[in-house]
């Protein structure tokens, strides 16, 4: 799935931040800011997966949705497709839209109850004053087949339809304009197990369909090592670990990724319980007051005195692979 | 036996006539072991464990028989269901900030529950309550204590609501979904110090979960429900070694898993039924791949009875628990259709 042709990865994000809660006005009282994103470095190439995993709080789905600019950054710059969309307005953000569209954890909240299905999925075309060859009906239609819901559905409303049907439409709206970046934030979470499946497994068929580059946004371990090429580590705000995904967890560098493979749970009763895990004390720190130096070092099972006062950067390590530890594992320390 | 559950039927009455959540439903728990509930929305495993805790309301019929230690919970008064929950049953629920008090602290909320059964001073159960905060791994019981539900984290708030469980000392914890809403890291932690307190308190556990993770972790017995029946129960050794339902098999295909390569999951088509909508005959067959391996549309016509494949293992459907000869009866009956 990798296109290394490229020379460009088509999306390029660099030192992005998000800072909630900063007051601008004159007579209010100075809040602390949570820096919910804080410097975060990623790039996805065409055609291919990067999954951003981590736990809640640590700032993957604001990270999302900063790439999809329904919110503006703080810092930092957004490049696609080799230009700086960081703060474009008006018709060039109209533009941008076309291609990078987003699919959303909740299908329940995220269609409107009133519009039909074919309202709902056609909604694009009519936004962008798009119209498609053989009209909007059809090309709605044709959507539906491709995703796996009957086309004569067309005139139905959401509560009609499964979790999992709901999660379709939900793509095949994200895919009426034929974008280039899907943003995926934890779109199988929300359904039941045995439907979980179909909506990973029409996901990577999609992507070959329509040469479509998918930022992956999951806590999910499991899934994500299934979908993914590449996949990026982040907490508090920060990505601790980028690398290819089977090198990730073959041999996981950042202490943190290392402790979040090894609680993710096996079905498998002999495994599970054989395993050692490698268990984290406490909980993740505020993001409003975050711990000095490295972020991860209060909890960090390898923690040494200069994780306390010096924060790493992250650091190119071979070819693929990029770390934010002082001390990681099984590579030469590089700083 | 501990906790003795035989036929039991869930009704709930809606606008749109009688649903029936439970459907038949019999297991049995002893002390000491833990018992994983496994079923998707709609299953009726919210259904069962609220018929076991006396909680459903005025709208639902409850039949059959709960034996909790020799005692019928079905049909017992109001006033006899509050003593025995608390006292003698526990219920930790998936989500800790919606099932606490927000307006009180959590001190408050786990000394109440102390003094609801139990003569006690108030700083006879302040101790009691202090203890268990430590024991359930927090840091500063005393801190927590004095703290409101939304200043403690969600592991924290977890640990928080597993001592209010624990204080009367249950002898049966149900736990719904407990790691659920937590990360994963926490939901390790989570897992551990419920597999402890089960062993220090030699009582019996009921874990309702959809996650076969969470089951292959903690659980010694499984039952496995699909539509409100039971589509297959066993030791946890059974359902995962030796799987003998198509659905539990379908189940264990779709995950994808941590510790293999990758490869297409073998996803199961379709979604699970509807309670105002389930199918005749067995409750899956619109989703399994296997009822061509069954002759005379049985799996459309006639409900499989839960029947023993192996020493306590039973299966309900009418491939009798044997997947390997029907998947062999049903892609040699495709290469048939082919060559005709």
């Amino acid at each position: 799935m990798t296109s290394t042709t490229l020379t460009e990865p088509l999306l390029s994000v660099r030192g992005l931040g998000k800072y909630f809660g900063a007051s601008r006005g004159l007579f209010r009282k100075t809040l602390p800011t949570i820096k919910a994103v804080n410097g975060v470095d990623l790039d996805v190439r065409a055609g291919e997966t990067l999954s951003l995993v981590g736990e809640s709080g640590c700032g993957k789905s604001t990270t999302g949705r900063l790439i999809a600019r329904l919110l503006d950054a703080s810092q930092g710059e957004i490049t696609f497709a080799g230009r700086d969309v960081t703060h474009t307005q008006g018709a060039e953000l109209r533009a941008l839209r076309r291609d990078i569209q987003m699919i959303f954890q909740d299908p329940y909240s995220s269609l409107n109850p009133r519009l039909t299905i074919g309202e709902i999925i056609g909604a694009p075309f009519a936004i962008q004053k798009v119209e498609p060859a053989g009209g909007v009906e059809r090309a709605v239609r044709d959507l539906m087949s491709r995703v796996g819901l009957n086309p004569d559905h067309f005139g139905r409303y959401p509560r009609e339809f499964s979790g999992g049907q709901r999660q379709r439409i939900g793509i095949a709206r994200a895919l009426a304009l034929k974008p280039k970046l899907v943003i995926c934030d934890e779109p199988v979470s929300a359904l039941d197990v045995s439907v979980q499946a179909q909506v990973v497994n029409l996901l990577m068929d999609l992507q070959g369909e329509f040469g479509l580059s998918y930022l992956f946004i999951a806590h999910d371990l499991a899934v994500v090592k299934h979908i993914s090429a590449r996949i990026a580590v982040m907490y508090l705000g920060q990505i601790m670990e980028t690398a290819p995904a089977e090198m990730l967890y073959s041999s996981p560098a950042h202490p943190y990724t290392r402790a979040l493979i090894s609680a993710a749970p096996i079905p498998d009763p002999d495994l599970a319980r054989e395993r050692k895990r490698i268990a984290l004390t406490g909980d993740v720190p505020s993001a409003g007051n975050p711990p000095a130096g490295c972020p991860f070092h209060t909890r960090c099972p390898s923690v040494q005195a200069r994780c306390r006062s010096e924060k790493p950067r992250l650091e190119t390590i071979g070819q693929e692979r990029s770390v934010a530890c002082h001390f990681p594992e099984g590579q030469a320390t590089g700083t | 036996m501990f906790l003795q559950v035989n036929d039991l039927k869930v009704a709930f009455s809606t606008e749109d006539g009688v649903l029936n959540a439970v459907d038949g439903l019999s297991f049995s728990l002893e002390r000491g072991r833990t018992l994983a509930i496994v079923g998707e929305s709609g299953s009726g495993k919210t259904a069962t464990i609220l018929a076991i805790m006396g909680l459903h309301d005025g709208n639902t019929r409850v039949g059959g028989s709960i034996l909790l230690d020799g005692e019928e919970l079905v049909g017992a008064s109001a006033g006899n269901l509050r003593r025995l929950r608390g006292e003698r049953m526990a219920m930790i629920f998936q989500d800790p900030l919606t099932a606490m008090h927000p307006y009180h602290r959590i001190g408050a909320q786990i000394t109440e529950a102390y003094r609801a059964h139990h003569k006690s001073g108030a700083a006879q159960a302040r101790k009691r309550a202090l203890e268990l905060l430590d024991r359930v791994g927090l840091s500063d019981p005393a801190r927590c204590f004095e703290s409101y539900p939304h200043q403690l984290s969600g592991g924290m708030r977890q640990r928080a609501m597993i001592a209010m469980a624990l204080v009367c000392s249950p002898d049966l914890l149900i736990a719904d979904e407990p790691t659920t809403a937590l990360d994963v890291t926490i939901q390790a932690q989570i897992l551990e110090l419920l597999g402890d307190l089960q062993k220090e308190f030699n009582s019996a556990t009921i874990l309702v979960t959809h996650d076969l993770g969470v089951v292959a972790d903690l659980a010694d017995d499984v039952v496995v429900l699909y539509g409100g029946k039971a589509a297959e129960t066993g030791s946890v050794r059974d359902i995962f070694y030796r799987t003998g339902h198509p659905y539990t098999h379908g189940l264990l295909g779709s995950i994808p898993r941590i510790d293999q390569p990758r490869h297409r999951l073998d996803a199961i088509p379709g979604a699970p039924p509807s309670l105002s909508n389930m199918p005749t005959g067995c409750r899956f067959n619109p989703r399994c791949r296997f009822t061509a391996a069954v002759p005379d549309d049985r799996c459309l016509l006639s409900v499989p009875s839960l029947v023993s494949v192996e020493a306590g293992h039973f299966v309900s459907c009418h491939l009798g628990g044997d997947l390997q000869a029907a998947a062999a009866r049903v892609s040699a009956q495709s290469a048939e259709g082919d060559r005709a």
